[in-house]
């Protein structure tokens, strides 16, 4: 009986083998597809909070090209690093879960680039972190950064001589009292370092390694839209053409400053009275020689029509010539600027030179510029028109040539006044490319 | 007496049909077992298909991303110059002995584990197209990714 009972068994233990081997296969599978899920969402959360960084940085980047880093509303030093960033995140964090953006620090801004860090963080823990470089492209607002500037062709003859500036606003990174551009050395490394170069610069006590760019700004270049046309030995110093006339998206780069000045003097101009304080409104006040000299007591001379000024005429400048027309100075006028002194010429319409003058200033004409004799101007020229067969002419005749050198303390006088400059229609006062990026 | 009596005689159907009943059962069990086995396999190739290429996705997304300048060659050579902390580095993606193979700045590293048997680059819109086919014993495994260089003047030179 007892050996019955012990072979009654068999069949529940085959079933329990079998069944341990399907368990173990089975759990097998399951470790096999559980760490295929982990592995999976570990790699989504990688990318998903990889592009919250990248959302950061769009978002930021919206808030640079403004660039008002005094407003704390925007950018604060929250946590006191001496880095600024970005204070409100909510618009980004707002569409997301489990992930947010942690913060956008600027880390640093120098000349014309600003870098970013961009870090989120996953619930998990997964950080990732962004580090890019813009460089910032001024997109034409800067028109006032040029010696010549035009919406249109051109014209230099008979030697003229066009002459921009170095940016000397630079570092002395080695301490040898040379302005670094200037300095034949920077580095100190005892071998001249090449012309127009990046060069690395390590500091002594810090031991930090820095990348200096030794090639010159310049300032004071020729921009146009159209062709610029040279002869007879024209003379650029410093100063190199920039031609957008092969560029197929054609797009103004000089702003209607006619019509963002005299807006910002509506009620003087709409005034029947004319003048009104240090506004002249269809007269030139003259001094006790005849002379018209905008001296501190005239701001801005408005004339509503065509202006025409005659031999033997002379205009001392420091103020603004603001006119509805054509301006222009015939045989024997003669315009001059004491030091510190500017004349800033905005003509709705064309200006014409016929006689030598020496200022600095601005002209800015609407229409076209002619400069017929030898016209030295310390500032910059602006032409408005459209593409026509020349829109600035400078062409004095003789052998002694005209020469405009690009220099833009009349900026001054728009500042002084409280006169904002017009910038080109653009969402931004400039864009941001990127240069760099580092994960 | 009785024992004896009891233990006499199983009889040839009842031996027939305790034969069937086993054969069906072992057989259930076999095709269950054979079937596990190959979901096992097969998830198995899978996992490792992903984990190779996501090594590979993403050591070629980050570089891309990054870089200054990019040289397509043959189109199965890509060699990446980006700058890291204000040094430029140099970085090559490329087939070595049929494994996926990077050289950053001269030190060889194997990125598959998988066999590589193909790899192509090519360049259409500034966007770097790759395709890629990993080999796991007889079973191919194809992926097809574009990635974006971030910086605005990146060069990308193909050359053949």
């Amino acid at each position: 009986m007892s050996k019955l009972k012990k072979e009654d068994g068999y069949a529940v233990v085959l079933a329990f083998i079998m069944l341990l081997v399907l368990m173990i296969i089975l759990t097998a599978v399951f470790s096999l597809v559980s760490n295929e899920i982990k592995f999976v969402s570990h790699a989504r959360d990688s990318i998903k909070t990889f592009y919250i960084a990248e959302a950061g940085l769009e978002y930021a980047s919206s808030f640079l090209s403004s660039l008002d880093l005094s407003d704390d509303s925007i950018w604060n030093d929250t946590d006191d690093d001496g880095y600024k960033e970005l204070t409100d995140l909510s618009e980004v964090n707002g569409i997301v879960t489990n992930k947010k953006l942690d913060s956008v620090v600027i880390t640093n801004i120098n000349n014309n680039e600003i870098t970013l860090k961009s870090t989120a963080i996953h619930d998990n823990g997964l950080k990732k972190e962004i580090t890019v470089t813009y460089d910032k492209i001024s997109n034409g607002s800067d028109f006032t950064n040029y010696s010549l500037v035009a919406n249109g062709n051109i014209d230099l003859k008979n030697k003229v001589i066009i002459e921009g500036v170095v940016d000397d606003d630079h570092l002395d990174l080695d301490g040898d009292g040379i302005i670094n551009k200037d300095d034949p050395d920077a580095n100190n490394d005892g071998i001249e370092d090449p012309v127009n170069s990046i060069i690395e610069y390590e500091d002594e006590e810090t031991g930090v390694i820095s990348y200096y760019d030794t090639t010159p700004d310049y300032y004071g270049d020729i921009y146009t839209t159209g062709f610029v046309t040279e002869k007879n030995n024209t003379n650029l110093i410093n100063s190199s053409v920039k031609d957008l006339s092969t560029n197929d998206d054609l797009q103004d780069i000089v702003p209607d400053m006619y019509a963002s000045v005299s807006s910002q003097y509506e009620d003087e101009i709409d005034d029947s009275d004319g003048s009104n304080g240090t506004f002249y409104k269809n007269t030139i006040p003259q001094n006790s020689e005849g002379e018209y000299d905008f001296d501190d007591d005239v701001d801005v001379v408005y004339s509503d029509t065509d202006l025409e000024f005659k031999n033997g005429d002379i205009i001392k400048g420091n103020g603004i010539l603001l006119v509805n027309g054509n301006i222009d100075f015939k045989n024997g006028v003669n315009i001059s600027t004491a030091d510190n002194e500017n004349l800033i010429i905005i003509a709705n319409g064309d200006v014409t030179f016929n006689n030598s003058s020496d200022f600095s200033g601005m002209v800015y004409a609407s229409g076209k510029i002619y400069i017929k004799a030898k016209v030295d101007v310390q500032g910059s020229l602006i032409s408005k028109t459209a593409i026509e067969e020349t829109t600035i002419s400078i062409n004095n005749g003789g052998n002694d040539p005209s020469k405009i050198v690009y220099d833009n303390s009349y900026l001054k006088i728009f500042e002084n006044l409280g006169i904002e400059l017009p910038t080109i229609e653009n969402e931004f006062g400039y864009d941001l490319e990127i240069v760099s990026w580092q994960e | 007496m009785e024992v004896k009596n009891n233990e006499e005689g199983i009889t040839l159907v009842e031996l027939m049909v305790a034969i069937a009943i086993i054969g069906v059962v072992i057989a259930a069990l076999y095709m269950s077992y054979f079937t596990a086995i190959r979901v096992f396999g097969f998830n198995q190739k899978t996992v490792e298909f992903h984990r190779d290429q996501r090594l590979i996705s993403e050591s070629l997304g980050k570089y891309i991303r990054s870089a200054d300048e990019i040289i397509l060659t043959n189109g199965n050579e890509l060699l990446i110059k980006y700058t890291k902390d204000g040094t430029t580095n140099t970085i090559k993606f490329f087939n070595k002995n049929n494994y996926f193979y990077i050289d950053n700045d001269s030190v060889e590293r194997k990125i598959s584990q998988l066999e590589l048997k193909s790899l192509s680059f090519n360049e259409v819109d500034g966007i770097i197209n790759t395709e890629i086919t990993l080999l796991n014993n007889n079973d191919k495994y194809n992926f097809v990714e574009q990635f974006q260089p971030r910086i605005k003047d990146v060069s990308i030179l193909v050359t053949p």
